[in-house]
């Protein structure tokens, strides 16, 4: 097991980071009851860990007993009739997905089945709660549709449910649903927040861990702590015992986007443009966001740059990410930006050196 | 006898239309001599039907068909009659030609009058034909055949009476005709001099008025469409490229020798043939041909079923069997004809008079007609098997017109797969007919039999607007095709005019030629308009005139034309026409706003503005545009980002509106990057490549998340695999573990194993060999020697393969990583197994739970040579157990949780019950073909053993499987000495030595 799993805190009262969290959360199921949850913050900064932690402390240990379930919905749609696969994670007291598998469908997701599941109150009159959780995930993710059939679900049958929502980001879920849930921020763990998880894990397992190569680590996981955790451990992996130097691994998209970068500085021509254009395709075909590479580039684009055109750059880079979003193909608008950079590199370029 | 058929025919189509003029013959004859004595031989009325002398004979009164044989004798009026019956029937081109009822042009008139003409009287002078000019009586007429001889026909004078009852009789079955024709020649020719006259009173200036009036009534009394009035009758009339009108003839041609099968006159279908290879300029296999033709000759005799009902009667007729050769001698011999090309240019009409030249009857499927697959089916069967009962009695050439458009979506597909296979069928059976044929003629008459209700004998011309339309790929590789492109403006003027003049509708050459480039040549648009402009009572003489506007033809253009036109500015402007008609129009002279115009309805036109956006992007950087600063390729890129956007919000919110400034971004592509010279376009890949690869790879993720224990696959979104967890992922998978045997770690890499181990199958990964993908389940264990790479299953390092990256990674050696993959399936399965093991042990069950487990192992053990799935061969035996009540709190029973679905099968007789040394034994005694599977055997199994003493396991079945006593066993113990196993099987070349010494 990684580490990453092998240590993650089960109970609210373990938990490393985002004790403060915790102990809000835990004084407000204490009275048996609670009501609906939005956890957003960014990647790896423990919102699931947050979630499981305190399904476990609502139902007890068998919350954790879960199973996977993949199965086919019928759902009725006016006069068609669709079938969605979903694949749940359940235990005997919460269900937890992410609707917006289903793509498109994900109305139906809301309107039928999440209704559907809602609806039942749970079997089990010997536990201690009168309503069971929904978890879902990705809800950011969700079409505006679909988040507007939720609004009516979570009213309706909020005596036999709850739901525990999840996202990156809450500016995508519309007004509606954040007013209806209490809002819990889980921010990015500090970088010492994270040293010290990663100190913990070492010495849980006996190792020595340089607080160079810690420091480190925690850099270049971006405050993302799973990420962390997860180099620390290929770390540990590729050489032990470490060194006070040792290389941390960048991920390999990312090592590629450098590349990427480099291509753009030193050639500014449609031909090398075109070039660029096959490697970003590569990278959207290996499911790489597009939002994340344009980010990425820009990250390594300014490492290169005169700080008199940091800005100018930064403003196109606003500008095409904004459009990007606006847009449906993505390479053109990553393409674009591409473009535009070369074009004032290049301009600089002469301007200074001729 | 000189049967002058049809091929001639043809032949003096093809040179009239060639050689109008030529005048070949002339030296021999004075035009003006055999006209007077209206007795000319056939081949050369038919040279000369358009030859000026002929034309201006004709309004002499003197002009007769009097001039027959003086005298026939009974038998030779017979034979006339019956060959004259049978060249009715068999040249159904005459016929239509001499059955044209309403002459309506007198030029035309004065073709067919010839034509008549020399219907009637070809024959007749047949019979006084002779090789030497002394053999002649009296007056005499030199004729030069095709071939090339010269022959003497006498002018002998017959009574008139004579004549029609000679008539009579080959016309009795329809007593109305004089001969061949529907009218008599006379009133024809009457006809002919009033219409002549009528010309001449329109052509009188003087008479204008009064012509107009005539003109004017003439047109509410026939409500004939001119696009019909005027539609080419015949082969020479057409208006379509000259060179497609013969490749389409030429190819119908091919079809004579099947269809009609010319055993007897071979040698003018010769002619004909080496006539149109001399037109024809495509540079064909001509000796093939020419070989096939002599080798179908030949084979006459032994001639196979013909397909189709004889529509001669000929003993000898068919070729289905030759069609076969014929398709394999010459390859150029497709099916199936395509004729594509934009609307109005003429190819129904071609089809049809080519069809009907050459001797068909078509029957046409066009997209009105019901064309589901079993209807066309049925339709195509009948076409090309069947004859009509009464009249025509011509075979049938079926013309499926429109393919493109009624076909389309599922139905049409399956349609068109069945015209195909119609198509394909003929191919394969003609090689069983061939096979027939050589079988011996026991079998050959049923042979004949089934080919003939499968073999395509009728030609099919297949005629499609959009050749690239998706539905027709599989008919462009069966099919020849012949595109049909723009006939000349000049062509089409003239056509016009003439007919305009015919109508007595006074137009001028430039506005006749401003109407064709409007209409793209459009012939049909053309004669519509002009005769809505006539009905309306208006004169065509100026451009100035406002009705010329309703000409204008909605055109939607190939999306190819649609980028080139963005990518490549041709010199010329637009054309002088347009200029002013652009300046008429409120833009002024400015060309650059006309220029805007122009292609805004050009790009609005077509529609498909996301496709159109794709091929513009992914041509734009290879277009060689001066651009020092990139400022142009950025802007492009503005701008088709721009059209991205609004294409975006147009689908997700529905506003069509948007869709009115879509060509705003090919025309600044345009305006900015346009060069001279015409670019080398693609069509757009890249993006569709994406699209399937991202799918593809994020099916994978999906597959390889549900894989996962739930423990962690619930906290594991497939973005976060993508990007974060990958790379880490990979480098904790391929530690540093040196490639020996595992006896060899130390303790610490013994860890680092088991940890590793435990990861994978935590994060439902496993190693697989590269090749054996039908393994649902890993081929763990027994996958002795591993061809080809060991791989990760589900293929994650494939998430970091980029392109022209080099992956940074440690990979593990192919050994270590087999290894890993046995350990990690044994691992898998005792994961599923060892929570239930509560060794409910009853000593009733413990010798057959022994035996089975016996069993198993030497099923395992056959694996190692078989290489068969393990785990297959596991999963009945485990549900087996589980159904017998007594075993089912076995620990093998709870195995069959791993399959639950294998549960309701019945319970295999496990039969076998030989141990597995008792294989090992039987082995010993094999021969020596076997001697390395023993080895392998012995090899593993004292491996086995030698395992046990290093790792001192407590577990000691072997040996009581040695004593043979009943010992307890669960599954865990069997999975974990198959464990063992794995891992000592692959140091057994370490205990090589060892082997040596056992034996």
């Amino acid at each position: 097991m990684l580490w990453v799993d092998k240590y993650r805190p089960h109970t609210l009262d373990k938990v490393m980071v985002h004790m403060e969290e915790a102990q809000h959360l835990k004084n407000l199921i204490a009275l048996g009851d609670c009501p609906h949850l939005l956890f957003y913050g960014p990647s790896g900064a423990g919102k699931k860990t947050l979630i499981m932690a305190l399904l476990r402390e609502m139902y007890g240990p068998g919350a954790e007993k879960v199973k996977v379930e993949n199965k086919p919905w019928k759902v009725e749609a006016g006069t068609r009739k669709l079938e969605i696969d979903l694949t749940t994670v359940s235990s005997n007291y919460h269900v937890e997905f992410s609707p917006s598998d289903a793509g498109f469908q994900d109305r139906y997701v809301v309107q039928e089945i999440i209704k559907d599941m809602a609806k039942s109150r749970p079997l089990d009159v010997a536990g201690t709660k009168g309503f069971k959780v929904l978890v879902l995930n990705e809800v950011d993710k969700l079409s505006r549709e679909a988040q507007h059939s939720l609004r009516r679900t979570m009213e309706k049958y909020s005596s036999a449910c709850r739901l525990i929502l999840c996202c990156n980001s809450a500016s995508k879920v519309i007004e509606a649903i954040r007013s209806r849930c209490l809002n819990i921020r889980i921010s990015a763990p500090t970088k010492e927040d994270i040293v010290s998880v990663m100190q913990h894990v070492a010495k849980k397992e006996n190792l020595q861990l340089p607080m160079g190569l810690a420091g480190r680590i925690a850099l270049q996981s971006n405050r993302n702590l799973r990420a962390a955790l997860l180099s620390f451990e290929a770390c540990y992996v590729q050489q032990y015992p470490f060194s006070e130097n040792q290389a941390v691994q960048a991920t390999d998209w990312e090592q590629y986007v450098t590349e990427i970068a480099n291509d753009i500085v030193t050639e500014q021509s449609p031909k090398r443009l075109f070039q660029v254009r096959g490697k970003l395709y590569e990278l959207l075909s290996n499911c790489i966001p597009p939002e994340i590479i344009l980010k990425r580039l820009l990250v390594e684009l300014m490492r290169k740059l005169d700080s008199e055109l940091k800005r100018e750059v930064c403003h196109w880079a606003a500008h095409y990410e904004h459009r990007m979003q606006l847009g449906q193909k993505a390479i053109f608008h990553l393409e674009a930006f591409v473009a535009k950079f070369m074009s004032i590199y290049k301009r600089f370029l002469i301007a200074n050196f001729g | 006898m000189e049967e002058p058929d049809f091929d001639e025919l043809t032949w003096m189509a093809l040179d009239q239309q060639e050689m109008g003029d030529e005048t070949q013959f002339a030296d021999e004859l004075d035009p003006d001599d055999f006209l007077d004595d209206a007795a000319p031989p056939a081949d050369d009325v038919g040279q000369k039907s358009n030859h000026d002398g002929v034309r201006r004979k004709r309004n002499s009164p003197d002009v007769s068909l009097k001039s027959v044989p003086k005298e026939c004798s009974p038998k030779e009026k017979r034979r006339r009659a019956l060959f004259e019956e049978e060249k009715f029937a068999s040249e159904p081109s005459k016929t239509s030609s001499t059955t044209y009822s309403l002459p309506t042009s007198v030029k035309k008139n004065e073709v067919r009058i010839a034509q008549a003409e020399y219907v009637a009287t070809e024959y007749r002078y047949k019979c006084g034909v002779f090789r030497m000019a002394n053999s002649v009586d009296g007056d005499y007429v030199t004729v030069t055949a095709p071939s090339g001889v010269r022959v003497y026909a006498d002018r002998k004078q017959i009574p008139e009476s004579h004549t029609k009852s000679g008539c009579k009789s080959y016309g009795a079955n329809s007593s109305e005709r004089k001969g061949l024709l529907l009218q008599s020649i006379e009133s024809m020719m009457e006809k002919a001099e009033h219409e002549r006259l009528q010309k001449m009173f329109s052509e009188d200036p003087i008479l204008e008025d009064s012509n107009e009036n005539t003109a004017g009534q003439r047109g509410q009394v026939h409500e004939k469409l001119w696009v019909e009035k005027y539609a080419p009758k015949a082969f020479t009339d057409l208006l379509s490229e000259e060179q497609t009108n013969r490749e389409v003839l030429r190819w119908l041609k091919q079809w004579d020798s099947i269809v009609f099968g010319h055993a007897g006159n071979a040698p003018t279908s010769k002619d004909v043939l080496a006539a149109l290879r001399r037109h024809s300029s495509s540079s064909e296999n001509r000796n093939g041909y020419k070989d096939f033709r002599r080798s179908n000759f030949g084979s006459t005799k032994s001639s196979t079923g013909y397909a189709g009902p004889d529509f001669r009667d000929h003993a000898s007729s068919t070729f289905s069997e030759d069609l076969g050769s014929k398709a394999s001698s010459e390859d150029g011999h497709e099916k199936v004809l395509l004729l594509c090309g934009p609307p109005g240019l003429g190819k129904t009409t071609l089809a049809h008079i080519v069809a009907s030249h050459c001797g068909y009857r078509v029957v046409e499927i066009n997209a009105s007609d019901d064309r589901v697959a079993t209807t066309l089916e049925g339709k195509i069967l009948d076409a090309v098997q069947m004859k009509s009962v009464s009249g025509d009695r011509r075979p049938n050439c079926l013309i499926i017109d429109e393919i493109d458009g009624a076909i389309g979506g599922g139905e049409g597909r399956s349609a068109l797969r069945h015209l195909i296979d119609i198509v394909s069928r003929t191919k394969k059976t003609t090689g069983s007919g061939e096979k027939a044929a050589e079988d011996g003629a026991a079998k050959k008459a049923t042979k004949r039999k089934k080919g003939s209700a499968e073999t395509l004998s009728r030609p099919i011309i297949c005629i499609c607007n959009d050749l690239y339309a998706p539905a027709l790929r599989p008919l462009r590789q069966v099919a020849r095709i012949h595109a049909f492109s723009k006939p000349s403006t000049s062509r089409i003027v003239s056509r016009l005019k003439y007919i305009c003049k015919e109508e007595g509708y006074k137009t001028s050459v430039r506005t006749l030629t401003a109407l064709a480039e409007r209409t793209e040549c459009d012939i049909r648009a053309c004669l519509n308009t002009l005769q809505f402009l006539k009905r309306r009572g208006k004169h065509l003489t100026s451009l100035d005139d406002e009705s010329l506007r309703c000409g204008y033809k909605d055109m939607t253009s190939s999306i190819l034309q649609i980028w080139t036109e963005v990518y490549h500015r041709r010199n010329d402007g637009p054309s002088k026409f347009l200029m002013q008609q652009g300046r008429k129009e409120g833009y002024g002279d400015s060309q650059e706003l006309l220029q805007f115009t122009r292609l805004y309805d050009l790009f609005a036109s077509h529609g498909d503005h996301e496709l159109a956006t794709d091929g513009l992007h992914e041509n734009l950087l290879h277009i060689r545009y001066q651009d020092s600063n990139l400022l142009k390729t950025v802007g492009c890129l503005r701008s088709i980002c721009d059209s991205d956007i609004r294409s975006n919000r147009i689908i997700s919110k529905q506003q069509f509106f948007l869709n009115a400034y879509q060509p705003a971004s090919p025309i600044t592509l345009r305006h900015l990057v346009a060069v001279p010279t015409r670019p080398n376009l693609q069509w757009p890949k890249a993006f569709q490549r994406y699209r399937t690869e991202l799918s593809m790879r994020k099916e994978m993720i999906f597959s390889w998340i549900s894989g996962m224990s739930p423990l962690i696959s619930r906290n594991i979104t497939p973005l976060l695999l993508s990007v974060e967890m990958v790379t880490p992922l990979l480098a904790i998978l391929n530690p540093p573990l040196r490639p020996v045997a595992v006896q060899l770690y130390t303790p610490s890499e013994l860890e680092t194993m088991k940890q590793l181990v435990d990861t994978m199958v935590q994060y439902g990964l496993r190693y697989k060999e590269g090749e054996v993908t039908i393994l649902r389940t890993d081929g763990t264990g027994t996958n002795s020697q591993g061809q080809g790479e060991v791989q990760l299953d589900p293929p994650i390092h494939n998430l970091i393969n980029f392109e022209g990256y080099k992956v940074p990674h440690r990979q593990l050696s192919a050994t270590i990583r087999r290894l890993l993959g046995h350990q990690v399936g044994q691992e898998r399965i005792r994961r599923e197994v060892v929570p239930v093991v509560k060794s409910v042990e009853k000593p009733v069950q413990e010798s057959r739970s022994q035996s089975r487990k016996e069993d198993q192992m030497s099923k395992s053990a056959n694996d190692a040579d078989t290489r068969c799935p393990e785990p297959d061969l596991e999963k009945p035996e485990l549900s087996c157990e589980n159904q017998t009540p007594e075993v089912g709190n076995t620990s093998v029973g709870a195995g069959a949780k791993s399959y639950p679905s294998l549960k309701i099968k019945p319970p295999p007789e496990v039969k076998t019950q030989i141990t597995f040394f008792e294989r090992l034994r039987k082995d010993h005694c094999c021969t020596s073909t076997t001697r390395d599977l023993q080895m392998r055997y012995g090899d593993r199994f004292l491996s086995e053993n030698s395992f046990k003493l290093n790792s001192a396991s407590p577990m000691d079945d072997c040996s009581e499987e040695k004593d043979d006593k009943p010992f307890s066993c669960s599954a865990a113990v069997f999975i974990d000495s198959g464990r063992q196993w794995g891992e000592a099987f692959n140091s057994q070349i370490l205990h090589q030595q060892r082997y040596e010494i056992w034996r």
